[in-house]
């Protein structure tokens, strides 16, 4: 060992040492400014740094997705079951906040109109090949619904229920041809029954014949139930005239009206189970407002003629 | 005579660009990372020629790691050059006096190095600032990097006695 110290490598060591700590104090006095030594060692190795972190960057990138395979499936299992149940609280959210709508139109409707008494409900299916926009709805008469209750949702008249199941009911709307609804015109007073057309109801329209030809109803006009029947009450909004016509047998008018309510796209309904005057029927003309198949023809009857004559007499 | 100083320095040559191709994987980024822990492979080769070259190759090229060491760190420059210069000095005269070169003193050496080296480092450049928490980066830093660079020791122990003995080889080949 002492022989080492006196040694000439010792010197050269002892030198090399010298060097670092000189290396050290020229770093720390210029206070980041690389020394010569560092630059050069600096640009010997940066290649073969380039080299490897370029060989390196590719390999890992393709080892990463065998190594990082079952990570990546256990994450997108993760990730699956987060979405599912983000899902289910979405469809709890909608359904939520569906019903909030609903029940603010309840209550907005029932401020209005003290004596309806409402059954809430859901358009469950539509009937694909019907043209008139029929629908089913998810309460029956286990709710109290009954054939020939009107359908009303917050815009206005919908429709009537046709049939009733224990926990469903079909619902026409005010644009099939077989529903005929006795109206006026809110500002004129003017009477006559709204009635659907198969070419009407291709553009989410229905009629309302039997318009007096001397009749002021003009364009924006709006229809409202006449309550004469007992089936419908008095003054639910039906819709707005959009045209005014001329019948072809030129004795009386009728104009397209389109209804308030979005027949075509309707999603909550109200049943109206009971109102003041449900069923009161004036005389047997005014069984207008029925269902298909009891006045299947009722537009073109005699009893519809004169059931319309008793509703112009009986102004609202 | 002219054949050894070839093969010297065909030998020498070569371990320094082993030694650089070695520092430019130890700095690529994620390369051989363990939780986030990466080894300073240059502290168990140097320390490997130390045990294999004796005192003198050992502190020449314990210097040229630690400047190595230095290019991709923030010490100031020449300060791992120094400690590893000194380290790797001691480690071959360690050799030659006192324990026998194998992998266990392998291990035993560049624990000691890395150790020493960290402390040092981790002293200069967190403990005397009186920054908070500085416990954490000792225990999360400077002593998992200390235990993974000694964990691969005896493959460069290893690696450095089989180059010993294949230049040796040559060297006797060419003498004879």
């Amino acid at each position: 060992m002492r022989d080492f110290f006196s040694s000439r490598k010792f010197k050269i060591l002892l030198a090399l040492a010298a060097l670092m700590l000189a290396f050290v104090i020229r770093a720390a006095w210029t206070d980041g400014l690389g020394t010569f030594g560092s630059q050069l060692l600096g640009a010997a190795v940066t290649p073969f740094q380039q080299l490897s972190s370029g060989i390196a960057g590719s390999a890992s990138s393709f080892l990463q997705k065998f190594v990082l395979a079952d990570q990546v499936s256990e994450e997108n299992e993760l990730l699956r079951e987060e979405i599912r149940q983000l899902n289910e609280k979405l469809v709890d959210y909608e359904a939520t906040k569906q019903q909030n709508q609903l029940y603010e139109k309840f209550l907005q409707i029932t401020d209005d109109r003290p004596d309806f008494e409402f059954v809430p409900s859901s358009v469950i299916g539509r009937d694909p090949d019907d043209r008139f926009y029929s629908f089913t709805i998810d309460k029956g008469s286990l709710a109290g619904v009954s054939p020939r209750d009107p359908v009303i949702d917050a815009d206005g008249l919908v429709g009537i229920v046709a049939e009733t199941g224990l926990t469903y009911s079909r619902v026409i709307t005010v644009l099939d041809a077989g529903l005929r609804v006795g109206a006026y015109v809110d500002r004129t007073r003017d009477v006559g029954m709204t009635s659907g057309t198969v070419e009407l109801a291709l553009s989410g329209q229905c009629k309302l014949g039997y318009l007096d030809r001397e009749s002021g109803a003009a364009v924006g006009d709006t229809i409202v139930t006449s309550g004469v029947g007992g089936i419908f009450p008095k003054d639910l909004i039906i819709g707005r005239i959009r045209e005014i016509k001329m019948e072809n047998h030129g004795i009386s008018l009728y104009a397209v009206v389109e209804p308030m309510a979005d027949i075509e796209n309707v999603k909550d309904v109200f049943i109206i189970t009971g109102f003041e005057g449900q069923g009161d029927v004036a005389s047997s003309g005014d069984y207008l407002e029925t269902l298909e198949g009891e006045v299947s023809s009722g537009a073109e009857s005699p009893e519809g003629e004169s059931a319309l004559e008793d509703g112009q007499e009986s102004q609202p | 005579m002219r054949n050894k100083i070839v093969v010297l320095t065909v030998k020498y040559s070569l371990m320094t660009l082993m030694l650089i191709l070695l520092y430019a994987l130890q700095t690529t980024p994620s390369l051989f990372a363990l939780w986030g822990v990466r080894p300073v492979l240059l502290i168990p080769a140097a320390v490997a020629i130390a045990m294999t070259e004796g005192e003198f190759a050992g502190g020449v090229f314990g210097a040229f790691c630690g400047l190595l060491c230095d290019l991709g760190s923030q010490t100031l420059f020449g300060f791992n050059g120094l400690i590893l210069l000194l380290c790797c000095t001691g480690v071959g005269l360690l050799t030659i006096y006192l324990m026998r070169p194998s992998w266990r003193s392998a291990l035993l050496y560049t624990a000691a190095v890395a150790l020493l080296r960290g402390l040092i480092d981790f002293f200069f450049s967190y403990g005397m600032w009186g920054y908070e928490g500085v416990s954490l980066i000792l225990l999360r830093e400077t002593l998992p990097v200390a235990a993974y660079t000694t964990a691969v020791a005896p493959l460069f122990y290893l690696g450095a006695r089989w180059y010993r003995a294949k230049a040796d080889l040559l060297l006797d080949d060419g003498q004879g």
